[in-house]
């Protein structure tokens, strides 16, 4: 079995393939904390691509409302409890072995899902969620853990719940793709995209049973499984709304609460990200250290970041996107001039910014978080598309326009 | 002197003998021509007269099963299966056509996989290719022997479900399309989504992971389930359409392998109950008719004379033990 | 002091067929019947065809000339065994004579495959059955196991082929005892070695059954297809068994080549290339031959033929200086022509 380097795990790992040529990886970044479950990128995604018969229990984009909600119900309890069982006690970290490149939440000591195999009877570890369990999309949605009658206030609040926006990873070691025993499922080397090819799939739900994200999905009118595509017609530049340039997805760019910001990031034959400062998602997860992976333990090295809900308990969010989660909230809660600026980026165009530059603006002024000083500049963030060209200017003050009361004349 | 000269001569006779051997064994393997005959298990398929394509046609009647052992599939990922201990396989022909009928005890009916946990009740028939010039591995194939997959399926057979069959109550106001486009694996012409198929695709393969469809998809087939036993046919015209598939011809023979999948236990895949080749003989002749016996009272005869023989040897043992002892 | 002759003189001349019959029957063992079918195992094979089908070539060529050398050894056995003289070796002679003919006939189509398969089946025991009348009963047993294996065997395969509905019937419990006679035979072959065997031999066979051992219980799915397909065991029984019996086969070969009997060992060797029931006329072939040249070489050591047994001390000079005392049966020379 070859070995693959796991920079989420900070470790070497066992992989049914050894990492192969790519170039460019889709990742994104998903801002948690702004998201108000409105639920127009999990339609969005619905009325593009699984609107036909068999696909009605088929949600490739959803946001459930954790800590009870799950698509397909206790997905991620039940994995959790089926990794604890193969290793009990064993499922920890060792967070003295952080490096800043190759570690940087330091080193996984447990065992990932694939390690937990037999890699006879199976590559992965995992489980086919019965049908029962796709039914209900968006069950305990608005569930807090309970009800706080005297309000509740940071850091972590009594009783909680988040949203959390999900899509297929496109990891850098899918699951699926290690668990399809005809080779069905593939990687794209120029964007990273997980696919799985319809005419080889014979519908063995391999791949839903290994996929710990579950986000590979039975169609019984097919008798073949599909997952999300990554719009890859949109990534490729294909769409001719961008004329030739890529574009981000359909959730992403639906998304009204300007939650998610989704691009391209160069990678390493090694699995690494290679150093891209001035990539914005490079610039979040790997300077910033604001975004994380979703369950890294698992061991896929899924591309979606999650910038994690601030005013939930920390040993929850620990469980869920590991031990960087501590920096990420503090990072999130503080964050640097050039991190704002970034956050900036956020929907501010369809096209996908493969590099930005911030220019320095003006102290515009002051406040007090968490009892301590922060100073407000009104800079300014400038993203370029694949070819260098400036595509979009964002401010970090929102500009406040006043409509002049004599040219209302149109409106109400 | 002289005895290194009868060496020499010893010497060049063996080398001249081996010679002799070595090119008598690449003429035979450039030609092919192997004197050697296959003694496997056979399954012979004779002709019949009325049509065979039903598992109940009453041309089955006289044809004689072999009783072939299923074990589990552990040698290779996606391992498992074993819940179907044996098959039992008869075979015949009519018009130029190959029929094998299959039958083995299921306590469960799986013919539905409308639901992601369902899996589908199959059986399939492997051949080796006719471009394999030695008999392929039987672990789909090798390389540079491919094997010709036959595999008939329960919910292939019962058609695509519909969302309202599933769930009676089920509301959807409508669909935007349906036509085949949307329908994915079906729009990309994979025989697993595509109804005009039928019950049995017709695959091949040239190791793990490599099984695709035929070129040309004409193996028909019909199973039944009653009383607890699935009873398939599977039928084919004689002549193979290229050379990855598999061709037959009265007079002629082929290796056969099965494998059978449990729905209800979750098999799919390699997880499967598989047994080992044996060989299918494509007979000319007519089924010797039933009752005959020729061959139990020549079988007697022999039996007796091996005893009487074993008999003679151990005697003149004893004879020869004395007659050692006393000199 | 008569000079120890070499066993079974009258059938010497067959060693060196028999021994290039034992080489090319074990690559095409090795290379065909083993690699090529575990081949598809091995990750990466897809990228290495060109170096694969060369090896895969190879060993179809050895298997060609296995067959060659087979067809040329059987009737010089039989010839050997006619000349020799003695009435069951006669007896054998015609057995292997018979089997020629029905499996060329099976060939040419004029015998029917039942019948093959029967005559193979008839061919060994009847071989087994003549054994303890020109080999001593030591041979004998061993061989007669083997046949017993090799019968039981391969009746169950004549039960599910006959066209004779009387002469089907179930006929699955037989595969065990031929399991329990094919592991006798093997686990039985040290009674062949009338001596105390040396430091030498313990270790190659020690190392045999572990290996054995060590592939069983290391790749138990793999190894007991590969050993069904090759030498129609099932592999049932626990591993152990098949590493103790790997273990004394090989002791009693690396014993018979040490004490100069070549052909027993021969014979041995081939009755482990043949395999036990019907797999082919090739293979049964093996079997044919490697019976009837275990028992030629056994008719030697015959105790009413050969002189009465005598110690002979054998000095061999040693690794470390010493003089290793032996005590060694004496060789006897063969049945008179």
């Amino acid at each position: 079995m070859p070995k693959v380097y796991n920079w989420q795990i900070g470790r070497e790992m066992d992989y049914r393939f050894a990492n192969g040529p790519a170039k460019l990886q889709f990742a994104a970044v998903f801002n948690t904390n702004r998201c108000i479950a409105c639920q127009t990128c999990t339609m969005a995604c619905k009325t593009t691509w699984t609107f036909s018969p068999g696909q009605e229990l088929m949600w490739w984009n959803n946001v459930e409302t954790k800590p009870y909600g799950g698509f397909p119900q206790h997905w991620d309890v039940n994995i959790l409890t089926l990794q604890e069982k193969a290793n009990p006690g064993g499922q920890t970290w060792d967070v003295s072995k952080k490096d800043p490149a190759k570690a940087p939440y330091g080193s996984f000591s447990g065992k990932t899902i694939f390690e937990t195999a037999d890699q006879v009877n199976n590559m992965v570890t995992g489980y086919i969620p019965p049908e029962d369990d796709w039914k209900a999309p968006n069950i305990f949605e608005d569930a807090a853990t309970k009800h706080s009658p005297t309000g509740v206030s940071l850091p972590e609040h009594a009783g909680w719940f988040f949203y959390l926006q999900r899509i297929c990873n496109h990891c850098t070691y899918p699951a699926c793709l290690a668990a399809c025993p005809r080779n069905a499922v593939y990687k794209r080397e120029e964007d990273g995209i997980v696919l799985i090819d319809q005419n080889r799939c014979r519908g063995y739900r391999k791949c839903v049973e290994a996929c710990p994200y579950k986000k590979s999905m039975y169609r019984p009118t097919t008798r073949t499984s599909e997952k999300c595509v990554g719009c890859y017609p949109r990534v490729e530049g294909t769409d001719p709304l961008t004329e030739g340039l890529p574009m981000e997805t359909r959730c992403m760019t639906a998304c009204i609460g300007k939650i998610r910001l989704q691009g391209l990031v160069k990678v390493g034959a090694d699995g690494l990200w290679i150093e891209d400062r001035q990539n914005p998602l490079y610039y979040l997860v790997n300077v910033a250290k604001v975004a994380l992976p979703l369950y890294p333990q698992f061991g896929t090295q899924p591309n979606v970041y999650y910038i994690p809900p601030r005013w939930v308990p920390r040993d929850y969010l620990r469980q869920m996107f590991g031990p960087g989660v501590d920096d990420a909230i503090a990072a999130y809660m503080n964050p640097s001039r050039e991190t704002l600026a970034v956050l900036q980026l956020f929907r501010a165009t369809q096209s996908i910014v493969f590099s930005y530059k911030v220019e320095q603006g003006p102290k515009t002024g002051e406040l007090n978080v968490g009892g301590q000083k922060r100073e407000l500049f009104n800079d300014t963030v400038i993203g370029y598309d694949s070819r260098g060209k400036e595509i979009v200017r964002v401010a970090v003050d929102e500009p406040v326009i006043e409509r002049p009361s004599q040219v209302a004349m149109n409106t109400i | 002197m002289n005895a290194l000269r009868t060496f020499i001569q010893t010497r060049r006779r063996m080398l001249a003998a081996g010679a002799v051997f070595l090119v008598v064994a690449g003429f035979l393997q450039f030609a092919g021509a192997n004197p050697a005959q296959s003694q496997t298990i056979t399954l012979t398929a004779y002709p019949s007269d009325a049509d065979p394509a039903a598992p109940d046609s009453k041309a089955w009647k006289d044809a004689l099963p072999i009783a072939v052992p299923l074990t589990a599939q552990a040698g290779t990922y996606a391992a498992g299966g074993g819940s179907i201990p044996t098959i039992s396989a008869r075979a015949l022909h009519h018009k130029d056509q190959l029929y094998v009928r299959l039958e083995w005890t299921d306590a469960t009916d799986d013919e539905s996989t409308a639901r992601v946990q369902d899996f589908s009740d199959a059986v399939a028939i492997e051949f080796p290719a006719r471009a394999a010039t030695s008999v392929p591995s039987i672990c789909m194939g090798q390389a540079d022997a491919g094997v010709n997959i036959w595999q008939w399926r329960a919910d292939s057979q019962a058609g695509i479900p519909e969302v309202t069959t599933i769930h009676p109550n089920a509301l959807v106001e409508s669909y935007p399309s349906t036509e085949d486009l949307f329908f994915t694996a079906r729009a990309a012409g994979n025989p697993v989504a595509n109804p005009a198929i039928g019950a049995v695709q017709n695959l091949i393969s040239r190791t793990f992971g490599t099984l695709s469809p035929a070129a040309t998809q004409q193996v028909l087939g019909k199973g039944v389930y009653k009383d607890g036993k699935w009873s398939v046919v599977f039928s084919r015209p004689f002549a193979g359409p290229d050379v990855d598939q598999a061709s037959f011809s009265s007079g002629t023979k082929t290796d056969i392998a099965f494998a059978v999948w449990n729905g209800s236990e979750g098999d799919r895949n390699g997880r499967k109950s598989v047994s080992a080749f044996v060989t299918l003989s494509i007979s000319a002749q007519k089924l010797p008719g039933t009752g005959g016996g020729n061959d139990a009272m020549v079988l007697t005869i022999a039996l007796l004379s091996l005893l009487g023989i074993t008999a003679l040897g151990v005697g003149l043992a004893v004879y020869g033990y004395r007659e050692g002892r006393t000199s | 002091m008569e000079q120890p002759r070499t066993p079974g003189r009258a059938f010497a001349g067959m060693e060196p067929l028999a021994a290039g019959l034992v080489c090319a029957a074990g690559v095409e063992l090795l290379v065909l019947r083993t690699f090529t079918r575990t081949a598809v195992h091995i990750p990466g094979i897809e990228a290495l065809a060109g170096p694969y089908n060369v090896v895969a070539d190879f060993g179809r060529f050895a298997y060609y000339l296995s067959v060659v050398l087979l067809i040329a050894a059987l009737p010089a056995l039989a010839w050997r065994l006619w000349r020799s003289g003695d009435l069951a070796a006669r007896v054998a002679g015609v057995v292997v004579v018979a089997f020629i003919a029905a499996a060329g006939g099976a060939r040419w189509g004029i015998v029917s495959g039942y019948w093959i398969d029967a005559a193979s089946i008839g061919a060994v025991l009847l071989l087994a059955a003549v054994g303890p009348s020109f080999a001593p009963w030591r041979q004998a047993a061993v061989a007669g196991a083997f046949a017993a294996a090799f019968a039981l065997s391969g009746t169950h395969s004549l039960a599910q082929t006959a066209t004779d509905p009387s002469l089907r019937f179930d006929s699955g419990g037989l595969l065990t005892p031929a399991e329990v006679a094919a592991l006798l035979f093997a686990l039985g072959t040290p009674l062949l070695v009338m001596r105390q065997p040396v430091r030498k031999e313990w270790l190659i066979a020690g190392a045999a059954a572990v290996l054995a051992y060590a592939v069983f219980a290391g790749n138990p799915w793999t190894t007991r297809i590969l050993l069904l397909w090759n030498a129609g065991l099932s592999g049932s029984f626990p591993s152990v068994v098949y590493g103790a019996a790997a273990g004394a086969f090989t002791l009693t070969v690396v014993a018979l080549f040490r004490d100069g009997r070549r052909l027993e060992a021969f014979g041995l060797l081939l009755l482990l290339g043949g395999g036990i029931g019907l797999h082919s006329t090739y293979q049964t072939g093996l079997v044919v031959a490697g019976a009837g040249l275990f028992l030629a070489g056994a008719s030697a050591m015959r105790p009413g033929r050969a002189p009465a047994r005598s110690a002979v001390i054998v000095t061999e000079p040693r690794g470390r200086a010493q003089a290793r005392v032996a005590v060694a049966t004496p060789r006897p020379s063969s049945s008179p022509r």
